[in-house]
């Protein structure tokens, strides 16, 4: 009796585990399928790979390859600015008990809940105004402005947690609070400090939105926007497409797999939006 | 409180207030003026009172519907979903590691790929959903899956697809947090499977779902990058939400002063869900 459940509930088990890993590759498996058929055949019903064309792979590369390197780029500058501005002040936060701690607070929390889209259209008349369209600079301004308060809830989450002594102990050593941050506090902070950069920077690298209002020159395009120019082409070339779509989220995709334990802690801490 | 105490902490906070302030706070204040000014015309630079609300009004009630079914459409199915995989995966078996990897993958990918992944998928030559749906025999004509009657839906899927993960990560945690001696003392009282689960795992995760459906709809009501990838709100006004009509003003219309309105009423829901969830929180927290 006992033996016949377990076998319905394993049943049941396998078929639904079956069925939600089916959702969630299909869209990447047809993206593989087409990004390996030539183009000459695209509008072949394949429900299974019939070509290998693994010069479309060339092809996109070819064509996105710097665009990958812009989008490292912004991403690392973002990710670096961000752990810069973030640091000392949730260290205050989580330090300190001040009269405008709350609304500190619930500023970010704000911040966190407001999409890019609401606020784009006035900042672009801003950086306009200013001369900042179309500028590395300013995008990696914008990227670092909208996971501030990620991670700083990040960071401060993990500072809360460190025991108090350790800076009070740095302070009658003779550390003035820059040597207590620096020199004690951030050396064994890496944990707190990598799950936000790991944030910081696939948020960045995935990031559409922003580049798609500051920037205009195809030169200085992150990864995204040249995935999405590649469909506004007059003829769309869909194997290229295809290749690029999977070739670009490799690495988001590898070091998301690989820090998945710290992100699934980094999100239900509550600090991460989805 | 101490003098050196107030300067450290004001030096500390300081580089953040100045971003915020440069990227949010004042780009949020023009908004709301804006909102309010001629962009167009004779108009120009003139304060109008709310004749830019009186321009996009025939708008509001389809989009503002758009935008509702398209939220809760893609929320409500996602955190199903993901509670019904975090219960799968609360128990350890052969392959688990892979069935969440597997099922986490959608969550690193970016929005604008998500779109274009997608629209593989229903593509109306080499989608691979008509192609099988021909193959089993249901179907004879592809079907139009962003066409006008299907595009909101679609979408919507997409968006389920990308979303479920984030919600199984929150309740895959959540479940760990349950008391083992809850189930042992419900197992010993007779209490079959399904008992247990509406008795001991709904009740525990009342707050998880609290704020995860908070945060989910916060964040999907505005989503650009994957409508905008897939139908580009289209076809003519199908999936064309709050986030569609902010741009199409801007760029399409030229005209800050009614993209700005849109925006207005945004901001207004966000900061109403905002101010609720932080309530929330504070009791959570008491």
């Amino acid at each position: 009796m006992l033996n016949r459940e377990s076998l319905a509930v394993k049943v049941i088990r396998v078929f639904l585990s079956a069925a939600f890993c089916l959702f969630a590759l299909v869209p990447i498996y047809s993206a593989l399928i087409v990004a390996l058929t030539p183009y000459s055949n695209m509008l072949e019903a394949q429900l299974f790979p019939h070509y290998f064309e693994l010069s479309n792979f060339v092809s996109a590369f070819d064509l996105i390859g710097d665009n990958i390197l812009n989008s490292f780029i912004y991403a690392t500058s973002a990710t670096l600015l961000t752990t810069a501005i973030s640091v000392p002040a949730a260290y205050a936060i989580a330090r300190y008990r001040f009269k405008f701690r709350r609304a500190v607070l619930f500023s970010l929390l704000l911040t966190q809940m407001m999409a890019g889209i609401v606020i784009l259209p006035t900042l672009y008349k801003t950086f306009n105004a200013l001369g900042m369209l179309d500028s590395p600079l300013s995008l990696i301004l914008v990227y670092s402005a909208v996971n501030l308060a990620l991670v700083v809830t990040i960071h401060h989450g993990y500072f809360a947690s460190l025991p108090r002594e350790i800076d009070e102990a740095a302070e009658i050593d003779g550390c003035n609070y820059l040597q207590t941050l620096w020199r004690i506090i951030f050396p064994i902070s890496g944990p707190g400090i990598a799950v936000g950069a790991i944030f910081v920077f696939i948020n960045s690298y995935n990031e559409f939105v922003i580049p798609l209002f500051l920037l205009s020159s195809a030169k200085q395009y992150p990864l995204t926007l040249t995935v999405y120019s590649l469909v506004t082409d007059t003829t769309i070339r869909w194997h290229i497409m295809a290749a690029a779509s999977l070739i670009g989220i490799i690495p988001p995709v590898a070091i998301f797999t690989f820090f998945q334990k710290y992100i699934i802690k980094g999100v239900t801490s509550g600090a991460v939006k989805g | 409180m101490k003098a050196i105490h107030r300067k450290r902490i004001i030096l500390s906070l300081l580089p953040l207030a100045l971003m915020l302030l440069f990227i949010y706070a004042y780009p949020l204040l023009r908004v709301c003026v804006s909102a309010f000014m001629g962009f167009t015309g004779s108009s120009a630079g003139k304060f109008v009172g709310l004749k830019n609300f009186q321009i996009i009004q025939s708008d509001i009630p389809k989009t503002v519907a758009t935008t509702l079914i398209w939220t809760f459409g893609s929320v409500l199915p996602a955190m199903v979903l993901g509670l019904a995989l975090a219960v799968l995966c609360s128990r350890d078996f052969r392959g688990k590691r892979a069935v969440v990897s597997i099922n986490l993958l959608p969550y690193a990918i970016p929005l604008i790929i998500v779109a274009s992944c997608w629209r593989f998928v229903y593509n109306p030559d080499f989608g691979i959903i008509n192609i099988f749906l021909k193959k089993i025999g249901v179907i004879t004509d592809s079907i139009s899956f962003l066409g006008y009657k299907n595009a909101l839906l679609s979408v919507i899927v997409a968006r389920i697809w990308r979303a479920t993960p984030f919600a199984f990560m929150n309740y895959y945690s959540a479940l760990t947090t349950i008391p083992a001696e809850q189930y042992e003392a419900a197992c010993v009282d007779g209490a079959n499977p399904v008992q247990r689960f509406f008795r001991i795992t709904l009740p525990n995760l009342k707050t998880i779902t609290a704020s995860t459906l908070i945060v989910l709809t916060v964040w999907t009501f505005l989503v650009f990058d994957i409508i905008y990838g897939m139908t580009g709100g289209g076809p003519v006004d199908a999936t064309k939400t709050i986030s569609m009509r902010i741009y199409q003003e801007m760029f399409s219309m030229k005209n800050l002063g009614t993209a700005s309105a849109w925006s207005l009423i945004a901001i207004a829901v966000l900061v109403t869900i905002t101010i609720l969830y932080w309530k929330f929180m504070d009791k959570e927290d008491a």
